[in-house]
């Protein structure tokens, strides 16, 4: 089921690990919720990217995420800080960010909820939990939840 | 016999302002007479009755008697002319009260109208005055055995001089065997870091008219055994308002100093122990932490593409089985890596092999013939420093060690078409700081204190645990050591060093 919205719905995943990577993108392309993701690996990439630093100056080529999915603990720049960022920046923190995490420790979700975090999701072990925890994340983000057309924020920052 | 003087010999006014008596003055034929009978003037002093056989001896007070007897020797020797014999003795009146006399005797030439004659003698009584000298007499006796045989050491000084009187239990203090009438220059006995807020103290006592001070200061003992002092100071002032005394109270505190100094250390050493230990709890804490979320991560791999293995081979996605199967077995042979480097992260510290004294030339020769091949692979250039020096320790660990760093340096060579590699050692007066220099892809500040924590990489492309560089700080530190790199960031290469201390470790044995 392709998108309504009128802009293409496009979902940012940052993680570390090429499996499960792997295993979101395709659970999310099964349920068809979006139209592209754009995968990266660490935070510092994932911060150049909404940014439009450096290769990814190009909007056409590095659309503005409906929705991003963040892994806790990532290379160089750990999960934490990139929400941190990203919250920091008016022009990004009304992007819905997802934490997609294996960790339950209390200490990371009360940091995460207090860098205003939208959701913080443990990935499960089960596969078809996993499947189904994917399903019910694309069409909550994607579908049901209200998202905010972010071409006019691009036009404000002049690319 | 006992008469006064008449006309005869020298007028009595005379010998009584010579003798310095003013009342009941008599005068004695000869001593001889004393042993007799009572002078009818004593006895008439005394309210006596006249009867047989009474003598002086008699009614003299027993603890006196012997001085009476030694006065009455006295006269009855042949005395130097003039001399004059005075002695306080009790003796007892018609109400048998004891009552207090002043005698005096003294020798004469016979007179020529009166040669029987030869001693005159007075007597006066004292006993209101006797009995004030000796309420001070007994005054200064207790007042000296206070001084003397107090417990806590007593100094006695005048302003002007360093010399004080000094009691026994200050003489046990500071050494010295006590006599009457010593004195010691306690300045020279006391602590030269307590010296100048002594002397200081002893100043401001003097030049502003402070009356009392309280302070501590060391003496050090004649044997060299230092006493702690809680000192007492005041001092005493004449009339006129000036320093007259200074009176210093030593009490010795140096058990209690001891005591007081062996709680606080116990405290701080409790304290240093909790503060250890809590930092164990929170490593332990984020060790596990991290262990669980790292082998959470393969084991989701697994079940996911186990799962969707399942589906493609339902769906008859052949195309996609040979992927799934790669991940899983991926996924599998990371988790065997990583329980394996845990392992042996768990066992350092854990296991200890005994310490050696060996050249750190033949542990790198070691851990370079665990990597020569890869070195060849990449056609590495190694330069390997000689005459390295000895070293202490797990041979086997800091094998270990330079191999990790070494991995490292050829792992992380990034596009360098030149690699080149360095170990070398440098010695420091109290270390040895081993190095490995690379001129690889190097390592930006910022991540420099974040590469030794656990499951921490830099590169998710390259594969590692993240465990390595965790491994050799656990090592390092074990040896007593410390670990760090300095990288001028983004290939300007690296260099990782260690150091290892030059003596023996405390715990270099084989404890478990």
């Amino acid at each position: 089921m392709p998108p309504t919205k009128g802009s293409p719905v496009v979902v940012l995943l940052v993680e570390d690990n090429m499996a499960h990577a792997e295993l979101v993108i395709r659970s999310l392309e099964d349920h068809g919720v979006v139209n592209q993701i754009v995968h990266l690996q660490d935070g510092e990439s994932a911060l150049a990217y909404m940014r439009r630093q450096g290769i990814y100056a190009n909007p056409e080529s590095s659309p503005r995420p409906d929705v991003i999915l963040l892994d806790l603990r990532l290379p160089r720049v750990d999960g934490l800080e990139v929400l941190k960022e990203i919250k920091a920046e008016p022009t990004l923190a009304t992007i819905p960010v997802v934490m997609l995490t294996t960790s339950h420790a209390e200490e990371d979700i009360t940091r995460a909820y207090a860098h205003h975090v939208n959701s913080y999701l443990v990935k499960p072990i089960d596969f078809e939990k996993f499947r189904e925890l994917m399903k019910s994340l694309g069409f909550y983000w994607l579908i049901w939840n209200e998202r905010l057309d972010g071409s006019h924020d691009d036009s404000d920052r002049g690319g | 016999m006992g008469d006064t003087v008449s006309g005869k010999g020298p007028n009595p006014i005379q010998i009584l302002a010579a003798l310095g008596v003013a009342i009941q003055c008599f005068e004695l034929r000869d001593s001889d007479q004393h042993r007799r009978e009572l002078h009818p003037a004593i006895r008439s002093l005394l309210l006596h009755p006249e009867q047989p056989g009474l003598t002086l001896m008699a009614i003299t007070h027993p603890d006196d008697q012997a001085l009476l007897e030694a006065h009455l020797k006295g006269l009855e020797a042949a005395t130097p002319k003039g001399k004059v014999y005075t002695h306080d003795l009790r003796l007892k009146d018609a109400q048998d009260q004891w009552r207090w006399f002043e005698l005096h005797h003294m020798w004469i030439d016979p007179v020529p109208d009166a040669p029987e004659i030869r001693i005159y003698g007075a007597i006066q009584e004292i006993t209101a005055r006797k009995e004030i000298e000796l309420a001070a007499i007994e005054e200064a006796r207790l007042y000296r055995r206070i001084f003397e045989d107090s417990p806590i050491g007593i100094a006695i000084g005048k302003p002007d001089s360093r010399y004080d009187r000094v009691n026994k239990a200050l003489c046990d203090i500071v050494g010295y065997e006590w006599y009457p009438g010593i004195m010691l220059d306690l300045v020279k006995h006391t602590h030269p870091d307590d010296l100048p807020a002594n002397l200081a103290l002893i100043e401001r006592q003097l030049r502003h008219k402070i009356a009392y001070a309280e302070f501590e200061k060391r003496y050090i003992r004649t044997d060299g055994e230092i006493r702690w002092m809680h000192m007492y100071g005041h001092t005493i002032y004449n009339d006129q308002g000036e320093i007259e005394y200074g009176v210093m109270m030593s009490l010795d505190i140096t058990a209690w100093k001891a005591l007081e100094a062996e709680r606080l250390l116990s405290t701080t050493e409790r304290e240093r122990l909790i503060q250890e230990l809590e930092g164990r709890n929170a490593e332990m804490e984020r060790f596990i932490y991290t262990v669980s979320h790292d082998l959470k991560s393969p084991l989701i791999t697994v079940q996911g593409f186990l799962g969707y293995l399942e589906t493609d081979i339902a769906s008859g996605r052949t195309d996609r089985v040979s992927r799934d199967i790669e991940h899983i077995s991926q996924a599998i042979s990371r988790m065997n890596v990583l329980l394996q480097d845990l392992l042996e992260l768990s066992r350092v510290g854990r296991l200890v092999n005994p310490y050696e004294w060996i050249s750190l030339d033949f542990i790198v020769m070691e851990a370079v013939q665990n990597v020569i091949g890869r070195i060849d692979r990449i056609n590495a250039i190694l330069n390997v420093r000689n005459g390295m020096p000895t070293v202490y320790v797990d041979r086997q660990r800091i094998v270990e060690v330079f191999q990790n760093l070494l991995d490292n340096a050829l792992k992380f060579m990034g596009d360098q078409t030149v690699p080149y590699i360095e170990i070398g050692a440098d010695e420091t007066e109290t270390e040895v700081i081993c190095f490995v220099r690379d001129n690889g892809m190097g390592i930006e500040p910022r991540y420099h204190e974040k590469i030794f924590g656990l499951f921490e990489r830099l590169d998710p492309q390259t594969d590692g645990t993240g465990i390595g560089l965790a491994l050799i700080r656990r090592i390092v530190e074990t040896h007593n050591g410390r670990v760090w790199v300095e990288s001028d960031g983004q290939n300007h290469g690296s260099t990782f060093y260690f150091t290892l201390p030059r003596k023996e470790p405390s715990h270099a044995s084989n404890e478990r």
